[in-house]
């Protein structure tokens, strides 16, 4: 799988859907001036700096159109931060909508609601439009953050031309400096902002280094630190044109058990009588290597003390970077260019004041630290990570492709939020153990009492289930991601375009009867509600039962679901007795069960919470 | 609002939506990307026949407004009568802009422009050389230009 930027363009005019042919054209060369491939069209002639989709961020009806922030927002987040979604390397704005000049800096400001780390690059020809007394629209979008401006602005052609004969490598350059992008190998499975955001500040730190560099990785234990390694091994590859097994790479384990092989294994040592000379690993990645310390934690304190040197980076005459590294018995040493990786679990900051961890050394990582987030913290990934641990099993098992896994995605969740991607993968493995079984539900992966604490009255926002069949539709992740971000007005308007129907799967018609049935009995209740009052504004008093009797009666939604609208408005009207109607009685004692046991899992997590370790 | 600030108004949103949109959004970076393209002579095909259809009509609609919108006289219309207004307008037209011209001058550009133009789209479309493009690419910024120049609000002398 490879991977390439993708952009999100908000632009009033090019982002519409073309209906004309000058407005096709229009689209096709925004793409070539900037090398854009748009997602809906087929691949183009020029040379491709990313993937682009389109929006205009307008709502329209037959009359008009108007600039709606409701609109950018929900197609960027048809991108993110929707479950297994796609991801934005980029948005690229355009700051005049229709007639408001400003319109862009609204847009702005909205996108950074969502996240102030989002890389925003403003395409516009109106840069040196005055907005306010002595400010250009440059400046204003400068002033919020927006990180570059590709301006289109001149009055002669050859402006113009030079123009779009550069902006590809400019959005180039721009995209590798600042655009998010998820693993291109798909080794560190996600395309969460959160995830996404860590691999941009790995690879800022690898352009940076010219391959003389050191990062720290900080996580809890099974985030995948090791992972991360990887990933930084393939950057420095990428960075000096080789392949990653081109790389010398050392690995360095360290726990309390080794320490004191330590000083050895990193720095070697001149010999001596009863020790053969030998080289250490800063030795042998001298040639633009890369070590990983894994578990800086547990380096001796004399190894600590060691260490200091080589993480202290130096230039030579020419300004290359260098570390001086010394073997033990050594005191010359010799120049080592390579990047060092540590990585911990712990709390270094505990460690620091308890004094088992040298202040010195944890300051070399100041400013080169990498958060790793728990799981919990990327709960949209959790649909490709499950899909991916599951296709890997079976995978490697052999097992046959018609194996099928309905677990729902709220059970999962519930698991993820107090388990680390390792325990994931080893909770499938064990789960998917039996060899004989084609079918696998939720009850083979989870114990009665797990799958009891998982949290109550929440609704999915999710597909109902996960199957490793969706290789058969490449495509369905994403439209259900689609589908998820669709206003209901928006979603019945796609499904009133002729286009639409047909190609829809099974499962995109679940998603979108879902959605409109939570929409219809919302209108539903409103309407009962409206029932009610007039009745009570005629009369003086009203007949719920009657009313609710109604609701039950009504054949186009579901008996379940008028049931729960019966009862809530049983529970606005302050009814505290059992319906005599056996149906609605029958409603009544059920929700009373439901109530009661969500009280005692309430009480139980009360009192099952302690002190973290 | 009165009549004048309507009109004012409607020929400047009018002007937004032919410059930004349809100059600059569309007809120029076609043109622009038709520099030794294969697609080329299509381009040049599309680009005439929306010109025809769509700008045509629309910078025709432009000129016929210009520059009454810009003109003080149905603003005071009300208070002083017919001739004062025709008085008004007749200074107004006269007044010097930070352009350096004045509202007739505007008003020439933009109706050469409006003949120029539509020739030399089909001068390329019927020759898709480079000459050509640059030819009507240099028109049609000159165009874009006469209408930014063009005043935003009504001028009063």
């Amino acid at each position: 799988m490879s991977l390439r930027y993708r952009v999100l363009v908000i632009d009033d005019v090019v982002g519409k859907t073309p209906t004309t042919d000058l407005e096709a054209l229009a689209r096709e060369a925004y793409c070539a001036s900037l090398g854009l491939h748009d997602e809906a069209a087929d691949e183009p002639n020029h040379v491709v700096v990313a993937d682009a989709v389109f929006a205009s961020g307008q709502v329209s009806n037959t009359m008009s159109s108007r600039n709606s922030l409701e609109a950018v927002e929900a197609a960027f987040r048809s991108g993110w931060p929707s479950p297994g979604g796609q991801y934005w390397s980029a948005v690229l704005v355009d700051m005049k909508f229709g007639d408001d000049p400003r319109f862009g800096l609204q847009v702005i400001r909205q996108l950074h609601q969502i996240s102030q780390d989002l890389p925003i690059l403003v395409v516009s020809s109106t840069d040196q439009l005055e907005v306010a007394e002595g400010e250009t629209l440059r400046d204003s979008v400068q002033r919020l953050g927006a990180q570059d401006f590709l301006a289109s602005s001149g009055v002669s052609h050859e402006v113009h031309d030079e123009w779009y004969r550069s902006s590809p490598s400019n959005l180039r350059a721009r995209l590798d400096d600042i655009g998010l992008m998820p693993d291109p190998e798909g080794e560190i499975v996600g395309r969460s902002l959160a995830m996404c955001l860590v691999l941009r500040q790995l690879r800022s730190l690898v352009n940076q280094s010219h391959g003389v560099g050191q990062a720290l990785v900080r996580g809890e234990p099974g985030s995948g630190k090791s992972f991360v390694a990887k990933y930084v091994l393939r950057e420095l590859a990428k960075r000096s044109g080789r392949l990653p097994n081109g790389v010398p790479y050392f690995e360095v384990p360290l726990t309390k058990d080794n320490r004191d092989l330590q000083e050895v294994t990193l720095f070697g040592t001149v010999g001596a009588s009863n020790i053969k000379a030998r080289a250490g690993a800063f030795q042998l990645a001298k040639d633009r290597g890369f070590i990983f310390l894994d578990e800086i934690g547990n380096l001796s304190p004399e190894s600590q003390g060691s260490l200091l040197g080589p993480l202290q980076i130096q230039h030579d005459q020419h300004g290359v970077p260098f570390r001086l590294v010394r073997r033990t018995g050594e005191t010359d040493g010799t120049k080592s260019r390579c990047f060092v990786l540590a990585a911990t679990h712990e709390n270094l900051e505990e460690r620091l004041e308890s004094g088992e961890f040298n202040e010195p050394l944890f300051q070399r990582f100041a400013g080169r630290t990498v958060l790793i987030p728990p799981l919990r913290d990327r709960l949209e990934d959790l649909p490709l990570l499950v899909n991916h641990f599951i296709s890997k099993h079976l995978k490697t098992h052999s097992r046959a492709a018609d194996v099928r896994v309905d677990v729902p995605l709220d059970v999962w969740q519930s698991f993820a939020k107090t388990a680390s991607v390792r325990e994931l993968e080893q909770h499938i493995q064990k789960g998917l153990s039996n060899s004989v079984k084609t079918l696998f539900t939720e009850r083979d992966f989870f114990s009665k009492e797990q799958a009891r604490s998982k949290p109550k009255g929440r609704l999915s926002q999710s597909p109902p289930s996960l199957t490793p069949r969706t290789e058969q539709d490449p495509n369905l992740e994403e439209r259900n991601t689609v589908f998820a971000g669709l206003s209901v007005a928006d979603l019945v308007i796609a499904l009133s375009g002729f286009s639409v129907l047909p190609e829809m799967s099974t499962s995109e018609f679940d998603g979108a009867f879902r959605k409109l049935d939570a929409a219809f009995a919302n209108a539903k209740l409103e309407l009962w509600r409206e029932l009610l009052r007039r009745q009570h504004d005629a009369t003086g008093t009203i007949n719920l039962l009657a009313t609710a009797r109604k609701l039950l009666g009504a054949a186009s939604i579901p008996n379940s679901k008028s049931g729960d609208l019966a009862l809530r408005l049983f529970d606005e009207a302050g009814v505290r007795t059992r319906p005599k109607d056996s149906l609605l009685g029958e409603i009544w004692d059920r929700r009373r069960r439901t109530r009661k046991d969500l009280e005692t899992s309430t009480a139980g997590d009360e009192a099952g919470e302690g002190p973290t370790q | 609002m009165g009549p004048g600030a309507e009109l004012n108004s409607e020929w400047c949103r009018a002007r937004a939506e032919f410059n930004h949109d349809l100059l600059e959004k569309q007809v120029l970076p076609v043109l622009i990307a038709s520099a030794g393209s294969p697609g080329t002579l299509q381009r040049a095909k599309v680009l005439r026949v929306a010109w025809t259809d769509i700008l045509a009509p629309a910078l025709a609609g432009l000129i016929g407004g210009f520059p009454s919108c810009s003109l003080p006289g149905q603003l005071i219309a009300n208070f002083g009568g017919n001739t004062l207004m025709t008085q008004v307008d007749e200074l107004a037209s006269n007044v010097v802009l930070a352009s350096g011209e004045t509202l007739r001058s505007i008003r020439d550009r933009l109706e050469l422009y409006s003949v120029q133009v539509p020739k030399l789209l089909s001068g390329f479309e019927n020759n898709p050389e480079e000459n050509e493009r640059l030819s009507a690419v240099s028109a049609i910024l000159a165009l874009r230009k006469a209408l930014y120049d063009a005043p935003r609000g009504i001028v009063l002398p």
